[in-house]
């Protein structure tokens, strides 16, 4: 373990006594470079963050995609400060559910109804039903290795899994149309739904666009066999498009799931669809203890107003492309070719030719101890608040962590 | 995924026992001088077959054994037959009635001795015993040992249960290392067009995924599913570095052996 790292390193020493694999799920060290990252985070603003030793960090990770405005966004903040002054969680919902459904219902333009959860699982694991209840079908189709959350049917890896959790669930391989239709062939008739998230972006692999065949054999699909489409945009949504990713790749949707963006940072995820499914998803049963909490549907509301007048998607393509230009140009200089995949403001660049990903992952450990955060093995994302000169900054680190896993000595920056 | 039907459950374990187990008598040949001496200059090979199909064949000779996957039970010179899979488990496990029936060799009463006295220093060796324990390779070879049939194990299950199938199926194909920090074990297994390799020390080419267990107990630890596997990685118990997902996969499978046999 990186000496540099101390504090961590106590931290999960006495978190591994109490809590099942110390830090679990995505944030676990084992989905980064054990032993070569920070484990623990201590306070961040804008597009930084502290970890418990004390190390700052330009972060391109935005807490694996909710921080979208920046850390500690002051108008979103006091718009939630402000509900919470007068209770939070209350016996019935307040007025903000009512107003941001009426804006998504706005903002989304095949969206007659919203309801509110809390994780992007919460809402994925919801419309699958919600596509039962309309159709009376059973199945649901799925790209293989996509994530959709972490119910039984769609949770990565097999610990409490049964095999009736997913002996309804169907998977075809992305941006292969034969193989959709191979599925079709075979079970068409009894799918309720087809699942998707707008691109493939697979942890441990480079994120792929879809191709307008691919686009249109899901919507052929869609259309032909009576198959709801859910597209799961909690990963991408409100950063491609305001209106949905969907706009972006021309995918024809029944119902969408949001979460991660939604809020800047607050607990919330949304699901809204068609109107034809009104009455189902009426039947659909759907709650949480914390569902009706005021603040980070107050915080949405602010979050979507500040998007729209900051022309946020713009901003963040337009950075996206700066920080992706910068970097290849940078692997380039220094002999260590790289890659970039996925869109501007979702980026994944990493070492090319590097099947096994010791590059890669030598590359984000180095750029860790020269404060900055990138992810080795999942996409990256940017906020509002990486503006030009903190793209700047974070490629000038780039270049300091290139130089180290180079071993070029600094003098030739 | 823990519910085996009976059946195969039975079947998978006399598997797992003639193709993972027995073959580890190679690696007690190899590093025990208690077990060298007790061979001595003693030659012969002895089968272990279940109905017609399965059989698994060792030879010892020059102070070695060797298992060969392919070896006809013809060739062996003392042939033990067991009527089904349940009475060679309960051969291996020690329970109940299971003399198995000795189609050839019954005359061979030397080897047989000789056999049974290795049986039971692997036995001592893989459990523990004080008997072997003041060894000083006593830890690297139990070690050894049992991640040596875990390994093994782990390429039956992939090619003959379901859900291990279902587990490396999607996942990416590369060359795994495994090593013991502090004992200097290492052993190599390898995903490739739908088939596991596995061998003994220092593979040919770079490994795509490298995983050091710090030392002997947690490595046995890990393999009898016995540790909190994400902690040990973050707190540098278990060193992982490379294409995580094969070694996730790998991991699974590893998880599902002690279901059936205690390496």
């Amino acid at each position: 373990m990186n000496a540099r790292y101390s504090k961590s390193k106590a931290l999960f020493a006495r978190a591994s006594e109490v809590i099942p694999g110390g830090i679990y799920g995505h944030s676990s060290p084992v989905m980064t470079v054990p032993g070569e990252f920070p484990y623990f985070a201590s306070k961040a603003k804008g597009c930084r963050y502290w970890d418990v030793d004390g190390y700052e960090y330009i972060d391109l990770m935005c807490g694996y995609g909710p921080i979208y405005l920046g850390y500690q966004n002051e108008e979103v903040n006091e718009a939630a400060a402000k509900i919470q002054r007068d209770g939070d969680c209350f016996n019935h919902p307040t007025e903000y559910s009512v107003q941001l459904a009426e804006k998504l219902t706005e903002l989304v333009d095949i969206a007659d109804w919203a309801v509110f959860g809390k994780n992007g699982s919460d809402m994925t694991s919801w419309a699958v039903r919600v596509a039962r209840e309309q159709t009376g079908r059973k199945r649901i189709a799925m790209a293989s290795h996509a994530y959709h959350g972490i119910a039984p049917w769609c949770v990565p890896g097999f610990g409490g899994v049964i095999a009736e959790d997913r002996s309804t669930f169907d998977k075809f391989y992305w941006n292969d149309p034969e193989s959709l239709d191979e599925l079709m062939a075979s079970s068409g008739e009894k799918l309720a739904a087809i699942i998707i998230t707008p691109f493939h972006h697979p942890a441990f692999g480079d994120s792929v666009l879809p191709t307008p065949e691919f686009v249109a054999a899901i919507n052929r699909i869609r259309n032909e066999y009576g198959i709801l489409l859910i597209i799961d945009d909690v990963r991408c949504g409100f950063r491609l498009n305001l209106g949905g990713s969907h706009r972006v790749f021309g995918y024809e949707p029944d119902l969408i799931c949001f979460s991660k963006a939604i809020a800047n940072g607050y607990p919330l995820s949304a699901c809204v669809g068609r109107s034809s499914l009104k009455v189902a998803a009426s039947k659909t049963f759907l709650t949480g203890s914390f569902w009706n909490s005021a603040s980070s549907l107050a915080a949405a509301l602010k979050t979507i107003e500040i998007a729209e007048r900051d022309n946020v998607v713009e901003a963040l393509e337009e950075q996206g492309n700066r920080l992706i230009e910068g970097m290849l140009e940078l692997g380039q200089k220094r002999e260590l070719p790289l890659q970039s995949s996925g869109p501007a403001a979702i980026p994944y660049i990493r070492v090319a030719d590097d099947h096994s990903f010791h590059k890669q992952q030598a590359l984000c450990a180095a750029a860790a101890e020269k404060g900055l955060f990138l992810h080795p093995h999942h996409n990256w994302f940017l906020s509002a608040a990486h503006t030009e000169p903190e793209i700047d900054e974070a490629l000038q680190r780039f270049d300091l962590a290139l130089c180290a896993v180079q071993r070029e000595p600094v003098s030739a920056l | 995924m823990r519910e085996i039907e009976p059946l195969l459950y039975r079947k998978l374990k006399a598997r797992l026992y003639l193709r993972a187990v027995l073959p580890a008598f190679e690696d007690l040949l190899e590093k025990s001088e208690a077990a060298q001496e007790i061979l001595g200059e003693r030659k012969f090979s002895i089968c272990f077959q279940v109905g017609r199909q399965l059989k698994s064949v060792l030879f010892f000779e020059d102070g070695k054994c060797l298992w060969r996957p392919g070896a006809r039970a013809r060739d062996a010179d003392v042939l033990l037959h067991f009527l089904s899979e349940e009475q060679l488990n309960k051969e291996f496990e020690n329970k109940g009635f299971r003399l198995p029936l000795p189609l050839k060799g019954q005359t061979r009463a030397k080897d047989i001795s000789k056999f049974k006295s290795l049986s039971r220093l692997f036995e001592a060796y893989l459990r523990g015993d004080p008997a072997v324990a003041e060894d000083p390779k006593f830890r690297s070879l139990q070690v050894g040992i049992q991640l040596g049939i875990a390994l093994r194990a782990t390429k039956v299950l992939v090619e003959h249960e379901e859900i291990s199938g279902l587990i490396m199926k999607d996942t990416p194909e590369g060359l795994a290392y495994f090593s013991v920090g502090l004992d200097g074990y290492g052993a190599w297994v390898e995903w490739k067009g739908g088939q596991l390799l596995s061998g003994n020390g220092l593979p040919d080419r770079k490994s795509d995924v490298t995983i050091e267990f710090f030392d002997a107990d947690t490595a046995l630890k890990v393999v009898g599913n016995q540790i909190d596997v994400m902690s040990a990685v973050g707190t540098g118990a278990i060193k992982l570095s490379g294409l995580i997902p094969l070694a996730d996969s790998l991991g699974y499978v590893f998880e599902r052996v002690p279901l059936y046999i205690k390496p």
